[in-house]
């Protein structure tokens, strides 16, 4: 016995020694001319209808379902080439998705750009990009070349437009501590970013960007031609290490959203002015506990008020008409379908917006959006809890999500969602097509 | 060993009466304050100076400890451990309690006192997840998310026992005051009191060794008191460019029994550059400086 015990011991301590023999070769992480890599995803939703909804009539005339299944994948593969101060970058999304509806799928590059980085403070890039504006987490008002980003899943890929961009950045000593200046040029014509508005016109913008007291600033513009003149403001900025604040304003200039006529149909479709002004503002707060706090409100001023709300659901109900005229910021996602409580048709696209009624994904005026989400609750590692809300503060209705993710396992992330509808008649989130849904998502990353 | 218990009385009395001050218990008694101050002047004007060894019996240079100043020997631990300006390689392994590892790998580059940035390598689901830290400033950079979103030193960027105040830390003679807290043979011991909120551990307990001037083990407390994770160096290693220093940390935490991580370092060079690298539209490129 006492030999074997022996033995035991001796490969006990020579495992243990051998599991800390940890070793680390950075020859695989030098610097290479291809680099590749995305992610291949699976998703499997059921939905509960809510049969009494107007979506569920557009997208079930026949009114015999009383739940959905929907399964997804997803391939995103990214690309880099190098050479010298050159460089060649792509992303390339492809989904299929099959549902009540039968099957659906879509190949394309979100991203396809030139780059050429002359110094370490200037660069010049061509091509399809895709830009990210402002500082809220679910909303963007100033985001003024990008597509509307889904504010229950904010970061879903999107697709990107074409342009050509230039920045220069300069860091200095004092309380000015980053300037850096970018301008970019986008094309609408046939067969290149039609969706973005208006054709044959070269739509310029511009951002200034300061680092002024540790504060962040971004002042950003944008010609009229395809959509309106816009000019927009956002600032961050930490009170406390762990408290941080932000917001945003943006300026349209004679923005109009369609709204339904005297008898509360869109036959006639009338443009009325919108209001210039969007607004938000919204804090992030870290707890000793690792819990993160984002909340957000949002003023949407191209919303509509109650009373169009109300028309725009009596139209729905009764409206076999064709969609009436596009307001004057239209949108077109491209997205791999998103969530369904937006607002999609069967199709999976953004019903409101391919009515053309309204400019994105929010319907109304005054929104609040809250995320609490807790890292590693109870200390077990790898695993992530979240909540999130869009509350419409005019109706009351809302879009509650709770959601947990689980990362334990290299490059394979496992999120499951609960998402609750919650309002009544005439109400945006309570004439969603479904009461809930349950989700579970599979990633896994190469 | 006379002296050393003549400076524990010292400084006990010293922080009894600061205590007291700082907790305003003069104020109870106004009369009661002058002869505390008075009394606090006489034990300051008698002590040796703040945070420095009045006398060092079991250093072979006495006269050496005597004059170096605590603030002084962790700005020299900062320099063992890195140049001013570098760039490196990063290893975290993360170890749970069943055996499973996760491992990633991080490219860090750094310019002066409070520059600072770093990049995930791998493992392909972090990859181009980068930080950059000027002072205070924290931000982070998520491809997906596609710009920089202002984060804290205090939020962990993976999951494991390591947070950003570790991954990101400038000098600790940037974050930390020193004193001499007590001594050992072959070690100094080091309090170390964080200089700002931002910081993310009130306080550090570190032991250094005599001879090399490398830190050996780390404590981290709150505020609170409370041990929250304990940091050893370990297997010092030639680097190049006159760096000697440990090429392995570990980590371990009393809030997540069972759990413990390992950094390793490799690549650690000097390497100057210049300030628009450590900008938030430089952020998503940090990795191009390889």
């Amino acid at each position: 016995v006492r030999p074997a015990a022996w033995t035991l011991l001796v490969l006990l301590i020579a495992s243990v020694a051998a599991a800390d023999d940890f070793t680390f070769d950075i020859s695989r992480y030098e610097k290479k001319p291809y680099e590749f890599g995305g992610y291949i995803q699976a998703s499997a939703e059921y939905l509960r209808l809510n049969r009494d909804s107007v979506l569920y009539q557009s997208a079930y005339p026949d009114g015999s379902s009383k739940s959905d299944d929907r399964y997804r994948g997803v391939l995103e593969l990214s690309g880099l080439y190098r050479h010298d101060i050159f460089s060649l970058n792509g992303l390339l999304n492809a989904w299929i998705m099959e549902d009540v509806s039968g099957y659906g799928d879509d190949v394309r590059f979100y991203e396809l750009f030139a780059a050429a980085q002359l110094s370490d403070a200037l660069k010049i890039e061509v091509g399809k990009r895709v830009l990210r504006w402002g500082k809220g987490y679910a909303f963007n008002p100033a985001a003024f070349l990008e597509r509307p980003k889904n504010p229950i899943d904010p970061d879903l890929s999107r697709e990107g437009y074409v342009m050509a961009l230039a920045e220069y950045v300069r860091t200095l000593e004092g309380r000015l501590q980053t300037v850096s200046i970018s301008v970019m040029a986008v094309p609408v014509g046939s067969g290149m970013n039609e969706d973005f508005g208006d054709k044959n016109h070269l739509n310029t913008a511009a951002r200034l960007y300061l680092l002024y007291r540790d504060t962040d600033i971004d002042v950003m513009v944008r010609s009229g031609g395809s959509r309106p003149a816009a000019a927009g403001l956002d600032m961050a900025r930490n009170l406390m290490p762990n408290f941080a604040i932000h917001g945003e304003l943006a300026w349209f200039e004679n923005r109009t959203i369609s709204i339904p006529d005297s008898q509360d149909t869109f036959s006639k479709p009338f443009l009325r002015k919108a209001d210039d002004l969007d607004v938000l503002f919204g804090l992030r707060y870290l707890t000793a506990s690792e819990t993160t706090w984002i909340i957000e409100y949002y003023r949407n001023g191209a919303g509509y008020s109650p009373r169009e709300m109300k028309a725009f659901f009596a139209w729905m109900r009764s409206s076999t008409d064709s969609a009436p005229d596009m307001g004057s910021e239209p949108v077109s996602s491209t997205e791999p379908l998103g969530e369904p409580d937006v607002g999609q048709d069967t199709s999976g696209r953004l019903i409101f917006e391919t009515s053309g009624i309204l400019s994105g994904p929010q319907l109304m005026r005054d929104y609040l959006h809250v995320r609490v989400a807790r890292k590693e609750p109870f200390d077990v590692l790898y695993w992530n809890a979240g909540f999130t809300a869009i509350i419409n503060l005019q109706d009351n209705s809302a879009s509650l999500v709770p959601e947990v993710i689980y990362t334990g396992i290299t490059n394979l992330e496992l999120r499951a969602r609960l998402p609750l509808l919650a309002g009544g008649t005439n109400t945006e989130y309570g004439e969603r097509r479904n009461r809930w849904r349950a989700e579970f998502r599979g990633r896994y990353y190469f | 060993m006379e002296n050393t218990g003549r400076q524990t009385v010292f400084r006990m009395c010293r922080s009894l009466l600061m205590n007291a001050v700082s907790h305003r218990a003069w104020f109870l008694a106004p009369g009661h304050f002058i002869w505390v101050m008075m009394i606090a002047v006489m034990i300051n004007l008698a002590a040796p100076a703040p945070a420095v060894f009045a006398e060092d019996p079991l250093s072979s240079d006495s006269s050496e400890t005597f004059s170096m100043d605590a603030d002084a020997l962790l700005a020299e631990v900062d320099r063992n451990l890195q140049p001013a300006s570098y760039e490196m390689y990063r290893k975290l392994i993360n170890i749970e309690p069943d055996g499973r590892q996760k491992s990633f790998v991080l490219y860090t580059v750094r310019q002066g006192a409070d520059k600072m940035a770093a990049v995930f390598l791998d493992p392909p689901s972090e990859k181009g997840r980068s930080t950059l830290r000027l002072g205070d400033n924290m931000w982070l950079y998520i491809p997906a998310v596609g710009k920089p979103i202002r984060i804290t030193s205090l939020q962990a960027v993976v999951g494991g026992v390591f947070n950003n105040a570790d991954i990101m830390r400038l000098d600790f003679s940037v974050e930390y005051a020193a004193e001499f807290a007590d001594e050992e043979p072959e070690h100094y011991i080091l309090d170390l009191k964080a200089r700002g909120p931002a910081v993310a551990y009130d306080r550090l307990k570190m032991r250094v060794d005599r001879k090399t001037r490398l830190p050996v083990m780390i404590e981290a407390y709150a505020a609170s008191g409370m041990l929250i994770k304990t940091l050893r160096y370990s297997e010092i290693r030639d680097f190049g460019n006159g760096i000697v220093r440990p090429a392995r940390l570990e980590t371990d935490s009393p809030l997540q029994k069972g759990y413990r991580s390992v950094m390793l370092f490799s690549g650690l060079q000097p390497r100057e550059f210049s300030g628009e690298v450590f900008t938030l539209s430089y952020l998503p490129r940090i990795g191009e400086l390889r």
